[in-house]
């Protein structure tokens, strides 16, 4: 499974009510799973709203481990942050972190599982049109959500590749020696990225 | 028409003894003009090739001379002059920005057709035209390496530059994929400049220019060409 699946999902072709959607009210539906996660900060509200957020991806079609799994990595630091705030006598506090996270996850993934990543830009450069006489770019803007949507699911893979290099040559597991690495590919795929942008004259508006 | 005048290219690197920065000179008294329709330049690994290709199209800057695309300076009118040049990358994943092959074609169609219905069919007829078709909603990722070049190539077509550079593009294909890619290249009505270690792509060329130490050693047909580099291998 590539990163960007294990993630936050990729574009599934499909005619579910979801599908068929238009923008503005996924966008609004992102709103009101998201927002009274965030301000009510309710423990029985974020899991409901974690639960009423899941309903929809189990409903595309798509495997379970795609649709509403999350990576071992973002697992382990979506534990340790409820172990933390548990051990430190905030469990409600922990419940609710998590739970924002896992909302905030599955509302996107229903966004990218159900819309064409053109439609998803043509939708922000409309957002942002109104912004122009601000000094705004909206085809830039556009351009950057894409290229993020893109870019983070490819460093996330990059720490897996460098530990699976690590173990195939025998060498030391420890996390902090493979940051290095990892930063290193990173900023190699920023350049690479930057230069196929310049290339091929996209950001040159 | 590409011209260089007096190029060369400098670049900072880590003194070797640490702590201060130096230079290392890329490119040095390259001056060539290059009408031909086919053109290749070979060397060895780290000769200047990719260097100099990159200069076409603004994606290195000069130190020192200047270049000329068509008569306009790719330093200070970058976005014409990649309007006019096309670049292909050794690696397409390098190049492919989008998910899926549509995807990526589409991205280089919102210049020159606004509307979206208009746009997504006809980057599904240049994928058509190649027999991506099939393959037009799969993930790039779960493409073989050739399907990669070949929409890596469509995507820098469909916006129908003049001039079209590929930076070693059959480096990572097998025999198939690099015959199919050669035969594509020789059939395009653009100018084509490559570099290569594809001696067989060279071959094909109308003018091969050698490249080492950053210098153009030799240049002239691709036999007396690649008889030079091969000479200069042993």
């Amino acid at each position: 499974m590539n990163a960007t699946r294990a993630l936050l999902g990729e574009y599934v072709p499909g005619t579910t009510f979801w599908h068929r959607l238009g923008m503005g009210p996924k966008y609004l539906w992102f709103a009101l799973l998201l927002l009274p996660a965030l301000i009510v900060r309710d423990p029985a509200l974020v899991v409901a709203l974690v639960v009423v957020a899941a309903i929809p991806l189990l409903r595309l079609g798509v495997p379970v481990r795609l649709s509403i799994g999350v990576p071992w990595t973002l697992a382990v630091l979506l534990v340790v942050l409820a172990g933390y705030h548990g051990f430190t006598g905030s469990l409600a506090t922990g419940i609710t972190v998590v739970g924002t996270t896992l909302v905030a996850l599955y509302a996107s993934r229903l966004i990218l599982f159900t819309t064409p990543l053109p439609t998803l830009v043509d939708a922000l450069v409309s957002a942002a049109r109104p912004f122009t006489r601000l000094g705004a770019r909206p085809e830039r803007f556009g351009l950057a959500v894409a290229i993020l949507i893109r870019s983070v699911p490819y460093v996330a893979g990059a720490f897996g590749d460098v530990r699976a290099a690590s173990r195939a040559r025998g060498l030391d597991r420890n996390l902090t020696t493979a940051l290095t690495p990892v930063v290193v590919s990173a900023v190699a795929y920023a350049r690479r990225t930057g230069d196929a942008l310049t290339a091929r004259g996209l950001g040159d508006d | 028409m590409i011209r260089l005048v007096d190029v060369r290219v400098d670049v900072p690197v880590p003194a070797p003894t640490g702590g201060r920065w130096t230079s290392k000179t890329l490119l040095q008294d390259v001056t060539c003009e290059l009408p031909e329709r086919r053109i290749a330049f070979i060397g060895a690994n780290g000769s200047g090739k990719s260097t100099l290709l990159r200069l076409l199209n603004g994606l290195m800057p000069v130190t020192g001379g200047r270049v000329e695309v068509d008569g306009l300076d790719p330093a200070t009118n970058g976005k014409a002059v990649r309007a006019h040049v096309g670049f292909v990358f050794t690696d397409p994943l390098s190049q492919l920005l989008m998910p899926t092959p549509i995807e990526d074609v589409e991205l280089s169609l919102r210049r020159v057709v606004p509307q979206r219905e208009q746009r997504r069919a006809r980057a599904l007829e240049l994928l058509a035209e190649r027999g991506l078709d099939r393959v037009a909603e799969q993930s790039i990722y779960d493409l073989s390496g050739g399907e990669r070049q070949l929409v890596a190539l469509t995507a820098v077509l469909a916006v129908n530059p003049g001039i079209l550079v590929a930076d070693e593009p059959t480096t990572l294909l097998d025999l198939g994929n690099r015959l199919r890619l050669r035969a594509l290249l020789d059939a395009l009505p653009q100018q084509v400049v490559v570099s290569t270690h594809d001696l067989d792509l060279a071959a094909s060329a109308d003018r091969v220019l050698v490249v080492a130490g950053g210098r153009i050693v030799a240049d002239g047909s691709p036999q007396e060409s690649i008889v030079f580099y091969e000479a200069s291998q042993r």
